[in-house]
């Protein structure tokens, strides 16, 4: 094999890795839960107890995750249970705010979507055996005769967007509460999830409490639903009573730290009593050695009789500071980073070397006379003339002394430390004085020759060139207080003579278009010139190889 | 080309003036107006008040992410958007970060010069209230994705030389997860890598200030909300002083304020000199006609 053709192997499966680690952040290797956990929700099946939460690897991108208890302790998965689609694109961002319920089929674990093109829809899995879920598609509300179902809308034209929601299954049917962003919560009912009905009218059509609660969840009391609703270390309780909901609300568990703030999820009734599942946020003392943000999942148990929680039960299911291991893709992105900046490094260096090299080789040849003209007088020891040697390489030589002062004065005055000493003084005098002047000199001459050039050549001399005058006016002078001035002797509602008006839509209006279309016509010839790099069809980089 | 063989009329000698007029007009008016100051309405760009929305509402727990990629060549421009902006960050208490790139020593110099002063204005201290990081080398895209990934072991060492894990403001920010914000002040805003391996991907809100001949690349991206906020040339910066003076944060105008009014003057030079320039086109042109008929 050429060694053209290995570069292009290698070239392909470096960007083989690169590309998977874009889009495959949680299936090769790592925890899957290493950013964040939360929503649990809680479910007791043939005796066992089973938790379910999202887990996200970085944000925005949770996927759900199982614990089962076993001798009084809750026991995480080493793989998540359900994952967000690749290609299906409702799901392709991730999962959040899962309920679950025992049905004939097994478990019924409900979702929703997330994708941030995509409206919030819910759906529906289910599983025998509680870890292997199979997809089975959306949750099929239909809505009345006005409302119906659409391919786009596979949810129902549900009036309002769905922030959170909550599924009860008792006696072969389904109950469904829909929270929505307008804290209404509506309510859907049927045999299955593909057939559910949505009620006329909203169960709560005014906002119960002012802020939108970080969890929901409804249970019932015989057939009437009570809502809960969990705050901030607060959850609220509302039942229905005489046309009104009546609150009643207590204090969610403290964590260790008072800074702490719970996050209440799921409620369920068990065997032991009711728990309530949440997360913990720690807002400070978080240790040093954890990169992430990392949250901790409390239980608590309350008595099942007057609704006041006993001490609560803390169960500790990601330790706070714990670090999390990235998954395998991801060590080659941080190693990427690093080679990429040892290799930048270095290109600085080898630079720097090579300028040196040529501005030494450079007074070398002077100082021996090599580009002295012929029958020059010469210099005993056969140096050249001073004032040759200066025409030749006097740049040279003053760059070479200024770049070996610079570099001295640099590591030697950089730090706190070095403050008042010699190098720190000289250093801030060489940057100051010289370089930032000399820096801003060589801009502004820029300007001079700016104003020549536009006063000869920016000529009107067809109607195009009208048109590219007009606009370079009016947006030179509309952004300008110039331009404000003028616009203040203009009635406020002449807009089309206000320039700074005019100015800001010719370039957030025909300016921005124009620059898209050119960007998107530049990165579609970046795809493909990437593309057959990728795959090996570009010759023109490996010319040198073989 | 100027006409060579017959004597110029009063209109081409105009239109074809030695450059050198030109040259001395314009430092007239810019020293001139530089040493008189004339007091000017400062613009109101839209996109000011969003960055200063913005920065209003930024939690007090996260910290904000400077990029300071600014040079002397433009200091006139940016360096007024560096100052206003980490004036009002100062005053709100939320701590930043300010990041400087190995290809562009004059932003950590300069940079530092303004944070030091405007520091030592304000009480504020380096390491608790803010930290300017060692320049990194720019590797692009991938530069960035390392460092929103982990501040700590893509960092390692302050301008000072002390380790990131030894500063006490950086013990609560490791990853972009602790970033509110991202400013890039730039000659050029060039935010293009940050919106494609750092905005995009975790989310993080990215606002811009940039020379104003520079900033008209950025609308599109402010359009599509990428950027959240944009200070163009010195209008921008002196929009933001006016808002940061407006909230009692400082009491007098910056460097942006003082460099409009004068720059609006240069403009009005520029445009004037080019409608001269024209008029005498025209006018040549239609006294060739003449002359023909």
């Amino acid at each position: 094999m050429s060694k053209r053709n290995v570069l292009k192997i290698i070239a392909f499966l470096v960007g083989l890795y690169f590309f998977l680690e874009y889009i495959l952040p949680e299936k090769v290797g790592g925890e899957f839960d290493s950013y964040e956990v939360g929503s649990p929700v809680c479910v007791e099946k043939d005796g066992k107890k089973l938790q379910f939460y999202v887990g996200n690897y970085y944000k925005g991108r949770g996927i759900i995750g199982r614990m089962v208890k076993s001798a009084g302790k809750w026991k995480k998965d080493q793989k998540p249970c359900l994952q967000r689609s690749l290609f299906l694109k409702f799901d392709q961002y991730g999962l959040i705010e899962p309920d679950v319920a025992v049905t004939p089929e097994g478990l019924t674990l409900l979702y929703l979507g997330q994708n941030e093109k995509e409206p919030v829809l819910c759906y529906a899995v289910s599983s025998d055996d509680g870890q292997n879920f199979r997809k089975k598609g959306p949750v099929v509300i239909s809505t009345n005769d006005v409302f119906k179902t659409f391919e786009n809308a596979p949810n129902g034209q549900i009036p309002d967007r769905i922030k959170s929601f909550a599924a009860d299954y008792k006696g072969s049917s389904w109950d469904v509460y829909l929270f929505t962003m307008t804290y209404r919560v509506w309510h859907a009912a049927g045999p299955d999830l593909k057939h559910l009905t949505l009620d006329a009218q909203p169960l709560v059509s005014t906002a119960l409490l002012e802020k939108s609660p970080n969890a929901f969840d409804v249970y019932k009391e015989g057939d009437a639903p009570v809502l809960v609703y969990v705050m901030d270390r607060e959850i609220v309780e509302f039942r229905q009573g005489g046309g009104n909901w009546t609150p009643k609300s207590w204090k969610a568990p403290a964590g260790n730290g008072t800074n702490d703030t719970v996050y209440a999820g799921g409620r369920m009734d068990t065997s032991d009593g009711t728990l309530y599942l949440g997360t913990k946020k720690m807002q400070k003392a978080r240790p040093i050695d954890s990169p992430y943000e990392t949250t901790l999942c409390a239980v608590s148990l309350r008595d099942k009789g007057d609704g006041e929680p006993l001490a609560p039960e803390m169960t500790v299911y990601k330790k706070v500071g714990a670090s999390p291991r990235p998954t395998y893709l991801s060590y080659g992105t941080e190693w990427a980073g690093k080679f990429l900046t040892v290799v930048g490094s270095f290109a600085i260096f080898i630079a720097m070397i090579n300028l040196m090299l040529f501005h030494g080789k450079k007074i070398y040849q002077s100082a021996l006379n090599y580009n002295a003209p012929v029958g020059e007088e010469k210099l005993p020891g056969g140096g050249a003339p001073f004032r040759n040697f200066l025409k030749n390489a006097g740049y040279s030589a003053v760059f070479l002394i200024f770049l070996a002062v610079m570099i001295v004065c640099a590591l030697k005055g950089q730090t706190d430390e070095a403050k008042g000493t010699i190098w720190k003084t000289s250093f801030d005098f060489l940057f100051n004085a010289i370089q930032a002047p000399m820096g801003s000199a060589v801009f502004s001459m820029i300007t001079f020759y700016m104003i020549s050039a536009a006063y000869r050549s920016f000529k009107v001399r067809s109607l195009e060139a009208g048109f590219l005058m007009a606009a370079a006016i009016v947006c030179m002078v509309g952004q300008m207080p110039i331009g404000e001035l003028l616009a203040s002797l203009v009635p406020e509602s002449w807009k089309l003579l206000q320039l700074p008006w005019l100015s800001s839509k010719l370039l957030s209006v025909l300016n921005a278009a124009a620059y898209r279309a050119v960007l998107i016509g530049t990165l579609i010839g970046s795809v493909a010139i990437s593309l057959r790099i990728w795959l090996g069809l570009d010759n023109s980089v490996y010319s040198s190889v073989d | 080309m100027a006409p060579e063989n017959k004597k110029r009329s009063l209109w081409d000698r105009i239109q074809f003036c030695d450059p050198r007029i030109l040259y001395a007009l314009f430092a007239v008016v810019v020293i001139g107006f530089e040493m008189i100051q004339i007091k000017m309405p400062v613009p109101n760009p839209i996109w000011v008040g969003k960055l200063y929305d913005r920065i209003e509402s930024l939690p007090p727990d996260k910290a904000v992410l400077i990029d300071c990629d600014y040079g002397a060549g433009n200091r006139g421009e940016c360096e007024g958007q560096f100052k206003a902006v980490i004036q009002h960050l100062f005053a709100r208490n939320i701590k930043f970060m300010v990041v400087t790139w190995t290809t562009n020593v004059e932003g950590q110099k300069l940079g530092r010069q303004v944070l030091d002063e405007v520091a030592k204005k304000m009480n504020k201290v380096d390491g608790e209230d803010y930290v300017m990081f060692q320049a990194i080398v720019n590797a692009g895209g991938v530069t960035l994705q390392s460092l929103a990934k982990d501040i700590h072991g893509f960092v390692v060492k302050d301008i000072n030389g002390r380790d990131l894990n030894e500063i006490p403001m950086m013990k609560n920010f490791r990853s972009i997860a602790d970033v509110s914000l991202i400013y890039r002040v730039a000659y050029s805003w060039g935010g293009i890598p940050w919106i494609g391996f750092v905005q995009s991907v975790y989310g993080t809100p990215l606002a811009a200030g940039s020379a104003g001949i520079e900033s008209s690349t950025a609308y599109p991206y402010l359009d599509s909300g990428q950027l959240c906020g944009l200070l163009a040339g010195a209008a921008g910066a002196a929009a933001y002083e006016k808002r940061v003076m407006e909230a009692g944060i400082v009491n007098e105008t910056g460097i942006g304020t003082k460099t409009v009014s004068v720059q609006s003057f240069a403009t009005l030079f520029v445009v004037v000199s080019i409608l001269i320039s024209n008029f005498a086109m025209f006018m040549s042109k239609w006294q060739s006609k003449r002359g023909r008929a």
